[in-house]
Formats: C-alpha cells, sequence, structure tokens
C-alpha cells in the first residue's frame, strides 16, 4: 500500500511502525514466549535483574517473573489501548457526521452533548465510570472510550462543514449526484485523514489512561497490566526499583511508538506542501546600514546577479538556472513570467526570503558590499495582503512597527508616521483605521496597508511580488497608479514580479521575461515588447489580450 | 424563444450583524447558443448570480425558467434529473476534483449519474470526451492533481459537456491559467458553442476576457445590474460608473492598440 510505503519513507514513521511490530510480536506470541499465568510465584523472590538467566529481569516480592509481566502485560496495554481508541473513533465519527450533515436542531443538540463530553476530564470519567460499575477489561475500554470521543466528534464535524463548501462537492451538486453519493464518495473520504492522525493521538492517551487506572487499582485484578506492576513495585523501591522502572519503560517506548507512528500518518497524510517562507539566513547585519541603496547615481548597479541558481528541497531541478542579470539604481524593473518560471523565487532570494531548504548557487553582490535588510532598505509587498498581515495587530502597530525599528522612533512618533503613510496610499479615514483591524478592510485596502508597512522604514528597494493577482482589475488599476506614484516620488527602485506582460508595460523601464528559470529576453520595456528578439516573448505578445483585440466569435446574437 | 429567463431575483444574506443585499432585482435572459458576459468587481454579487442560477445557493426572490420549466420550483431527483442541462465550471482549478479524483472517474461521474452512454460505451465516451477538449486519451488514468492547471480546466470543461448541456455557467473559468494557456481554452470555449449550440455565463472581472467570446456583457454594481447591451457597445461606450472603471481597468500592451474610444 501507497500509505505505509509513504509512512517508512520517513524516519519517525519507519521508527514508530518498528517499535510497535516489535511489541505487538512479543503481545501475540507471550503464551508461547512465556507459557502459563504470568501471575503464577515462579521463583525466589526478589531476585535482582541480570543475575539469573531464568529471570532476565529479576522476579518481584512474590517471586513472579518480571520479563514474563511486562510481555504478558504487553497484551493488555496494546488491546485495551487500540480496542478504547477504536470505540472512541467509531462514536466520534457517527456523533460528528451526524452533526456535520444533519445541521441544524440535531448538530446544535449534538455539539452541546459533545461540549459536556469535553468540559469533564477524561480521565475522571473513566475513573467514576470503572469505580461504580466494577472493573473488567471491556468496562475499563468502555470508560477510556467515554472519556475520548469527543474531540474526534468535534475534529469531524468541523471537517465536514469545511469539505462541504469545497468547490468539488458544488461540481457534484451540479452535475446532479445523490446527497448520498456525495457524502460517501466526495465528503467522507476527504474528512478521514486529519481524524486518522488524531487517533494516533487517542491510542496513546487510552494506553496511559489504562496504566494509570491499574495503577490507582482500578483495573482488571485477573490480568497483569503494567500499571499494576508499577503500583506493585512502588512498595519496594527504594530497595528495588527496576520492579517499577522496567514496566515504566515499557509504558514509554509504547507511547512514543504511537506517537511516531501518529507523526509519520500526519506527515503522510498531509502530502507534501511547500515549505512555510522563513529567512534563508537569520543573518542580521544591523550594524552596516547600506545607504548606497539610496544614493549614488541613477542607472549605476544597484545589484548584479551571476551565474545564480536556485533549487527548492524536495524538486529535482533548480528553480532558477544560472542567471545572470543587473538591477539598475532608481530603476522599475519588471520580471515578467508564468507559472513555474522562476520569477517568485528570484524575488524571495533577492529579498532574502528563500524558504528553508532552499539551496541557492552563484553570487548576489549588492552595490553597498551588505545585503539590504529586509524592513529597512528593502520594503516586500507579497500577493495575499491577507497573508501577510498579523489578523491580531491593528493596521496602526503593524505600519508603525517598521518606522519604530528601523527608523529608531518612539511609538508616537512611529504612530504619526503610521499616519502619514496610511495618507500616502489613498486610505479613506486614516485615523480611525490606525485602530482598525485587517478584516475589517476590503482586500484592495489590504494590499494599500502591505504597502504602507512594506515603505514605512522609507527603504531604496521596493519588490512587490504579483501584488495586484489577487485583486479584482478595478482595483489592480489603483494598486498599480499608486505603486507607480509612491516610487517616482521616494526615488526608489522598484522590483515588480508579475505574470501579466501589458502591466508591466504600463509602468516598467526595463523589462526582464523568465520561463522554466532561465532568462529569456530582457532590456528596455518598449524595445522588448515592441520588437521580442525570442520567440517566447513574441508568443506571449501574441497572447495578450485587451479590449482592442478582435473578438474570437463574429456576427451579434445569435 | 430564450433558454434561460430570470426575473427579479433577489438573495440577502447577513455579514456582521449587517443585511447584505447580494443581489437585488436582478433580471437576464439568455438565448440558445449566445454567450452573456456578467462583469463586476469583487462582491459586486457576480458569483452569487451564478450559484443561484445553478441552484447551489436558493434565492431569496424571483423566478428562473430554465428550458421551459419553472427552474426553481424543482427540487429533488426532479432538479437532479434536469441538471445535467445546466452546468458549471469553476474559477479554482486545484479545488474542482475530489483529490482522489482520477481524470476518468471524473467523467465517469456524469455519464453515469445521466446514463448519456450505456455502461459498456463509457470508456470509449471518455476517450471521445478527452479528444475534443485536447487531453490526450492516455492521461484517463492519471490523477487529476498530476495534471497542468490548463490540463485540468479541459478536463473541467469536457466534464460540463458530457451531460450535453444547453448552459454552462463559467465562473473565472480562465482567470487562473497563464496567457498562453488561456488563449487555447478560449479557442475551445468558442468551437465548442459553435458545434454544440451551447449557451454560456461567463462570470469575469476582466472585461478583455469577456470580450473576446461574449455576444452581450452585463455590468453588475453591488448586486445589481446596472448596464447590459451588445459586447461592442458596452465596451465602445459604457454609460455607468461602473462600467467605465471595468473598461478603464484593462491594461493595454501598446498605444498602437488602444483606439476603442474612436471605433
Amino acid at each position: 500500500m501507497t500509505l505505509v510505503r509513504t509512512i517508512l519513507g520517513k524516519p519517525e514513521g519507519a521508527i514508530g511502525l518498528g517499535i510497535l511490530a516489535i511489541l505487538a510480536t512479543l503481545a501475540l506470541l507471550a503464551p508461547v514466549l512465556f507459557p502459563g499465568d504470568p501471575l503464577r510465584i515462579a521463583g525466589p523472590a526478589l531476585k535482582a535483574p541480570f543475575s539469573d538467566a531464568a529471570f532476565p529481569l529479576g522476579t518481584d516480592r512474590l517471586g513472579r517473573d518480571v520479563l514474563a509481566g511486562i510481555v504478558h502485560g504487553a497484551r493488555t496495554s496494546l488491546f485495551v489501548g487500540l480496542a478504547a481508541a477504536l470505540a472512541a473513533l467509531a462514536i466520534g465519527l457517527s456523533v460528528g457526521l451526524t452533526a456535520g450533515f444533519a445541521g441544524g436542531l440535531a448538530d446544535e443538540a449534538l455539539m452541546r452533548v459533545v461540549d459536556a463530553f469535553q468540559i469533564v476530564p477524561g480521565f475522571l470519567l473513566a475513573l467514576a465510570f470503572v469505580s461504580v460499575i466494577g472493573a473488567s477489561v471491556p468496562v475499563v475500554v468502555l470508560a477510556i472510550a467515554l472519556g475520548a470521543w469527543a474531540d474526534p466528534a468535534r475534529l469531524t464535524r468541523a471537517e465536514v462543514l469545511s469539505v462541504r463548501e469545497r468547490d468539488y462537492v458544488s461540481a457534484a451538486r451540479v452535475l446532479g449526484m445523490h446527497p448520498v453519493e456525495i457524502a460517501f464518495r466526495e465528503i467522507l473520504p476527504n474528512v478521514l485523514p486529519p481524524v486518522l492522525a488524531l487517533s494516533a493521538i487517542i491510542v496513546a492517551a487510552a494506553i496511559l489512561t489504562e496504566a494509570a487506572l491499574s495503577f490507582l487499582g482500578l483495573g482488571d485484578p485477573n490480568v497483569v497490566t503494567w500499571g499494576s506492576m508499577i503500583a506493585e513495585g512502588r512498595n519496594v523501591l527504594r530497595s528495588s526499583p527496576f520492579l517499577s522502572i522496567f514496566p515504566g519503560l515499557a509504558l514509554v517506548v509504547t507511547v512514543v511508538g504511537v506517537y511516531l507512528l501518529g507523526e509519520g500518518l500526519t506527515n503522510a497524510l498531509a502530502g507534501n506542501d511547500d515549505p512555510p517562507c522563513r529567512p534563508a539566513s537569520p543573518r542580521r547585519r544591523r550594524d552596516m546600514g547600506d545607504p548606497s541603496i539610496r544614493r549614488g547615481g541613477e542607472g549605476s548597479p544597484l545589484c548584479t546577479i551571476e551565474n545564480f541558481s536556485v533549487t527548492h528541497r524536495g524538486q529535482d531541478g533548480p528553480a532558477l538556472n544560472k542567471l545572470d542579470l543587473t538591477i539598475r539604481k532608481g530603476g522599475r524593473l519588471a520580471i515578467i513570467g508564468e507559472s513555474g518560471s522562476g520569477k517568485s523565487t528570484l524575488a524571495r532570494a533577492l529579498a532574502g526570503l528563500l524558504p528553508d531548504g532552499a539551496r541557492a548557487e552563484g553570487r548576489i553582490s549588492w552595490a553597498g558590499g551588505a545585503a539590504p535588510l529586509a524592513g529597512r532598505d528593502l520594503g516586500f509587498v507579497l500577493q495575499d495582503p491577507s497573508a501577510s498581515l498579523n489578523p491580531v495587530l491593528t493596521i496602526g502597530e503593524q505600519v508603525a512597527e517598521g518606522a519604530r525599528q528601523h527608523l529608531g522612533l518612539s511609538w508616537p512618533d512611529a504612530r504619526s508616521r503610521a499616519l502619514d503613510m496610511l495618507v500616502r496610499v489613498q486610505l479613506p479615514e486614516p485615523e480611525k483605521l490606525l485602530k482598525a483591524y485587517p478584516h475589517q478592510l476590503s482586500g484592495g485596502q489590504r494590499q494599500r496597508v502591505a504597502i504602507a508597512a512594506a515603505l514605512a522604514a522609507r527603504p531604496g528597494l521596493l519588490i512587490a511580488d504579483e501584488p495586484t493577482s489577487a485583486l479584482d482589475m478595478v482595483v489592480q488599476a489603483e494598486i498599480v497608479t499608486l505603486l507607480d506614484e509612491l516610487v517616482r516620488e521616494a526615488g526608489m527602485t522598484l522590483i515588480f514580479v508579475t505574470h501579466d506582460i501589458a502591466l508591466a508595460a504600463g509602468f516598467a523601464d526595463h523589462v526582464a521575461i523568465f520561463r522554466e528559470g532561465r532568462l529569456v529576453e530582457t532590456g528596455p520595456a518598449a524595445a522588448v515588447l515592441t520588437a521580442p528578439r525570442e520567440a517566447y516573448t513574441r508568443m506571449l505578445v501574441a497572447s495578450h489580450r485587451d479590449l482592442a483585440t478582435p473578438p474570437l466569435i463574429g456576427g451579434i446574437v445569435p | 424563444m430564450s433558454l434561460l429567463v430570470a426575473e427579479n431575483l433577489g438573495k440577502r444574506y447577513l455579514s456582521a450583524g449587517r443585511r447584505v443585499e447580494a443581489l437585488c432585482d436582478v433580471s437576464l435572459s439568455l438565448a440558445a447558443g449566445e454567450t452573456l458576459g456578467l462583469a463586476g468587481a469583487s462582491g459586486s454579487g457576480k458569483s452569487t448570480l451564478a450559484r443561484v442560477l445553478t441552484r447551489l445557493t436558493p434565492a431569496d426572490g424571483g423566478r428562473v425558467q430554465f428550458a421551459g420549466e419553472d427552474w426553481l420550483a424543482l427540487s429533488g431527483s426532479a432538479l437532479r434529473k434536469r441538471r445535467g442541462r445546466m452546468q458549471m465550471v469553476f474559477q479554482d482549478i486545484a479545488g474542482a476534483f475530489n483529490p482522489r479524483a482520477t481524470v476518468a472517474s471524473a467523467l465517469d461521474d456524469p455519464l453515469r449519474i445521466h446514463a448519456v452512454v450505456p455502461k459498456a460505451e463509457r470508456a470509449r465516451e471518455i476517450a471521445a470526451l478527452l479528444d475534443r477538449v485536447g487531453v490526450p486519451a492516455a492521461y484517463a488514468g492519471r490523477p487529476i492533481a498530476s495534471l497542468s492547471g490548463g490540463q485540468r480546466q479541459r478536463v473541467a470543461i469536457a466534464r460540463a459537456i458530457a451531460t450535453r448541456p444547453a448552459l454552462i455557467v463559467l465562473d473565472e473559468a480562465v482567470s487562473a491559467l497563464d496567457v498562453s494557456v488561456r488563449e487555447r481554452i478560449l479557442e475551445l470555449l468558442v468551437a465548442l458553442q459553435q458545434e454544440r449550440d451551447i449557451a454560456y455565463l461567463f462570470v469575469s472581472h476582466d472585461l478583455s476576457v469577456l470580450r473576446a467570446l461574449s455576444h452581450r456583457i452585463a455590468i453588475m454594481e453591488a448586486g445589481r445590474i446596472v448596464e447590459a447591451g451588445p459586447a461592442a457597445q458596452v465596451i465602445a461606450d459604457p454609460r455607468s460608473p461602473a462600467a467605465r472603471a471595468l473598461v478603464r481597468a484593462v491594461p493595454h500592451l501598446s498605444p498602437q492598440k488602444e483606439p476603442i474610444d474612436g471605433r
């Protein structure tokens, strides 16, 4: 099965699976390896471990074999853990699916029950249940399940509600698929993975709860368990600590194994999502301010890129391949490319924001010597303004932050700088906005705030990575005009990453066309776009569509 | 005779305690084989209208006559049976297919649900559909997730035409594609329309895309249709502020291509 192979592909999954496989084999073979009742007296009492080949781990106060106890105890621990977790998952899935699909009153009622079970600690519930009904293995299993089903129930319901809104479920409805088939084919299989990942935690918790119950003497007295062995050893803890240590170790190894397997399962089910973006090098060169980014002659090189390649973790080919490019001071450079061209990788590399695990080769040399510091020397505007703004900080705090940190302003001064920036990006009612939160703004307004925050510390270089692709055309036109004005006013260098050749033509003086990690063509915007030398650039220009392009249909209404 | 006539559609919902009029008194009509482009900024209500017409979201008021029937009155199995006549293509190319689907299973669903062809002929029909939208038949067994954006959107179009619909609602169907791919998809849509007499309701915020294949264009703002007319006329002579803003927003590659106002 591919899932097992994926789990085994990661060390945590392989180790976890290995540990559990050994434990399960020992538990299954216990009657063969150690025939007879493990609770019977087998030899002299309190034999030290490693002293007698007949009792490798010694014997307890009554002369029972410790190793036999541990191996037989694994049967109880693993069985109770698995059975309780399965029962909890069965109850949780049924309740969560019912609540998620039924909605309305049934959902309300079921979720209040879930609330009640989540408020009462699971262990207390199990404890009370076993004390009242009496200890036997099935009762312990049920007691643990009762304390553990609420979490998977809540998770299942939340997943159902989210998957129901996906486009592929809408597509199935539009196709006329029967609601029952939608539930079982479109929704359920996509709800299960996160719930299965949670199940490892439930198994581990169930094993620990079982051990705790039997430690307190609430387990089945007729079977040997690790919890009862630890409790038994407690009476002679000073003279013979091994009586508690060995079953304790067995418990720790088992739980660690379950967690590792769960970790492997989670990773396997999550797939290979892009790694989160973090600065590749945390080197902060605070001391080396880079005034040269602002000063110096217009048109002199700000940054020279030589033979520069980047390979992302887990990818075969490079995202950027042997790039040579010069960025001129005070220029407005558009980096143009389709998906997979490497244009965003270049923007991130210039800003020192390559994701973890990305391998860079070649040279990027800056006019001032040191690389510009993001936030102070260079501002970065991302495609998705809702992802780049912190949802719990006010607009004022986020815009003021850069000015405070990099211009050394006091909070009141930084606040007035923030106010000034909000006015500059033409946001209405800037005074009120300082205290607003990102979610109260539209997408276009959020992007204006992101631009204000990027420019608050007066950087000499602004990198905008598809800053308008998540916005509609009308807002896009406004944001582009704004960026153009701000950059002209401050004499900044602008690097504008876009897939839209016409958008770039509108205000860039230089363009660089990228395709599949390679630079295809670069030069003055007018020259490249009116008389492209390369076939790919010609194709891009030919594919461009605006209002003057002849329509694909002829005639009027049929 | 119109294929679809919508009259006085309304849709309200609560957002942060405020009542939002997502659709307000919206009326439109569509003839067989015609493309109506629906343009508007974010939040203008165009996607809500698409979802109301495809019966994904209930309307609060109004009537829709589709293929001679009271479309909003249909429910249950009667609605499911007729859904084959109106299909939809979504903007989110990655999200429009079950993550577990293969190309073949995605196309098998509509054929099976609507019994378009006998069971024994489904595989051949899937191959024919793939061939028609320009996806190699050898891709049938591949997971959708392994396809490029353009190929996925071709499969989405194949899924939409599988039930032989009279109308396809295209919700920003090419907005997420690279320009070179986008042009090929637009050409495919035009060819399919001419061949099968399919009507399109094409929703987009990009007038240049709508211009490519719309016979008429309607402009939405704040839940209302504020302007509608033949595509060339709306673009050459926009009357409403919303339409003028949309026309102005389209970036032009070079000054030589610009003289639209003069025509």
